[in-house]
């Protein structure tokens, strides 16, 4: 009896780990991370608060960049197996930040964005802010909506990012 | 799945030892027999009454354990229904840690019941399995409402990845049949997603699921491997077998469709890997099995290459109203094949004496055949033709699936002998 006890414990901590484990990108962000300031608006404009969760998307951030014109196979080839881990440098400018082009290897300096863009998109973990129901975010949605929204994100030193919050107008 | 993980004649400190309980057919099996021995002068008709006296009725599912186990559920989940409908008033932390106090709360109430259910053998199996089912749900809103508190999209296998391990971890604490159940379930469906993630391709799933289920079936046939076993591991191998049997019949279903969706590459890295896995976990489960053993692995095997062979041999046009020859074979082929593993399956339900999986391998078969016969066949017969035909056929499979699983029941017998 005692030892099923203790197995009960240990099996209650390990699940706590594996928590940690499966939110340790954000959470690392959030306990580690600088604080930089970013211009968001709203990435889906049908129905987007239909209901508490919203997706964003950051303009000053690089657009993932389809070749233009006619490519060639080989090189759309070269485009794909290039996909992967993607590099924001990010830099100040007033009191916002904006985002470099994406670089494959990690910038050596400043605060950078690590995301990942296998699927031509890029997705840094800070696509997706909860806004309870309540009227006390209207003013959000309608920054969101305008476009004059910031959001509060966390980056730590490896780049993981986690979106704190999002506010109106900067 | 019958919640039975200490099940009530194994307890050691029960509280009337001399009387065990018994389902109603069990007893009246053990009445007949027992008036043999008597009969037979094996027992006299003190022992005969006494042997019958250390057993006492007791019905399978009585009312009373239907509202517990209701109850326990309806509790549970009024619980959780409580805590998220009140979400918006609380901050992102209050959230998580409220989830972590409900998760520990039903893991803390679970525990007790069963220690109560050792001492006094008061509390019934289900209502114990409801609440450890709940604890092991509970974990999962407590991983989901982490990564909404940390505003993380909560779209992704990476959560249903831990959650899967946290009720696997779980289950094996407790030795719990409910959070199994769900672990293994949950873990077939978070690889079936991380392949979706790499390759959006219905084969691509198609084949992952197949791979969950020989892996399943494969630990499953571990479980009992009799070297290292004992019976509470045995009743473990239980549901991975039967629901790797489940994700088999139903990867193989999807692989035989007459569909195509286009993207057909390699596959993804992941699904290589799993198919590596499957294969070191069915070839211990071969070595290490006995004949039912790998009869059950080498069938779950058997239905993977099936399935990959059907994945690739798909046709140019996939035009319904406009069969070729190649999609007649195809469609034959995958009907006979379909047809012989499944009645594989239903055969091995027999020798296993699990009527679950007996009965899930009947279903599948009549449903494959009719979904078959509707997509590709009707073109040629129709209406009562159609189902007579399918009558036939199954009468058919049906009088020699029987006649397989006699002969193959003798010999099980024989070699075991």
């Amino acid at each position: 009896m005692r030892g099923r006890t203790a197995r009960v414990a240990v099996a209650v901590v390990v699940q706590l780990l594996l928590v940690g484990v499966a939110l340790w990108v954000p959470l690392s962000a959030r306990l580690g991370g600088e604080e930089v300031r970013l211009r968001v608006e709203l990435a889906d404009t049908y129905e987007p608060f239909d209901d508490a969760y919203v997706d964003l998307s950051y303009p000053d951030l690089p657009e993932e960049h389809f070749p233009e014109g006619e490519v060639s196979e080989e090189e759309m080839e070269r485009i794909d197996a290039e996909l992967g881990v993607a590099f924001v440098p990010l830099t100040r400018d007033g009191d916002v930040w904006v985002g470099g082009d994406v670089v494959r290897t990690p910038p050596s300096d400043g605060p950078f964005l690590r995301c990942d863009d296998t699927r031509w998109e890029l997705r840094c973990g800070i696509e997706t802010a909860y806004l309870s129901s309540g009227s006390e975010n209207d003013g959000v949605r309608d920054a969101l909506r305008s476009g004059d929204a910031v959001a509060t994100v966390r980056v730590d030193a490896n780049g993981n990012a986690a979106l704190v919050g999002v506010s109106a107008g900067s | 799945m019958t919640a039975q993980p200490v099940a009530g004649p194994a307890v050691p400190d029960h509280p009337d030892p001399e009387r065990r309980p018994a389902t109603a057919a069990q007893l009246h099996w053990l009445e007949q027999e027992v008036e043999q021995w008597r009969v037979d002068g094996l027992v006299d008709e003190p022992t005969a009454a006494a042997i019958r006296g250390r057993y006492v009725v007791r019905h399978r599912v009585t009312l009373a354990r239907i509202v517990l186990t209701l109850g326990a559920i309806f509790v549970g989940l009024g619980l959780i229904w409580l805590v998220a409908a009140n979400l918006d008033q609380m901050s992102p932390l209050t959230r998580f840690l409220l989830m972590v106090v409900v998760w520990v709360g039903l893991v803390v109430a679970a525990e007790a019941l069963a220690r109560r259910r050792e001492r006094t053998g008061t509390v019934p199996a289900p209502v114990l399995g409801a609440v450890r089912l709940l604890a092991a749900a509970a974990f999962g809103a407590v991983v989901f409402q982490g990564a909404q508190s940390l505003q993380v999209s909560t779209y992704g296998p990476a959560l249903v990845g831990a959650w899967a391990a946290g009720a696997l971890v779980y289950a094996y604490a407790v030795r719990g049949v409910m959070p199994l159940v769900l672990g293994i379930a949950l873990s077939a469906y978070w690889y079936g997603w991380v392949v979706l993630d790499a390759e959006e391709s219905m084969l691509a799933v198609a084949t992952a699921v197949a791979v969950a289920g020989v892996v399943a079936v494969g630990v499953g046939v571990l479980h009992a491997v009799p070297r290292w076993s004992t019976p509470e591991r045995v009743l473990f191998g239980t549901p991975w077998r039967e629901i790797g049997a489940a994700l088999v019949l139903v990867a193989l279903f999807a692989a035989a469709l007459p569909s195509d969706d286009g993207e057909n590459g390699a596959g993804p890295v992941v699904l290589w890997v799993g198919l590596a896995v499957a294969v070191v976990v069915a070839a211990a489960a071969l070595v290490a099995g006995d004949r039912t053993d790998r009869l059950e692995a080498g069938l779950a095997v058997v239905a993977l290459a099936v399935g990959v062979g059907l994945s690739q041999w798909r046709l140019e046009g996939g035009d319904l109203d406009d069969l070729t020859v190649g999609e007649w074979t195809r469609a034959f082929v995958a009907v006979a094949a379909y047809l012989l593993i499944a009645s594989g399956y239903a055969v091995l339900g027999g020798m296993r004496d699990s009527a679950r999986m007996t009965w899930a391998a009947t279903a599948a078969l009549v449903v494959f055949t009719t979904i078959q016969a509707l997509a590709v066949f009707s073109e040629i017969l129709s209406g009562a033709a159609l189902f007579l035909l399918v009558g036939v056929v199954l009468l058919g499979t049906g009088v020699l699936a029987d006649r397989g699983r006699r002969r193959l029941v003798r010999e099980g017998r024989e070699a075991a002998s």
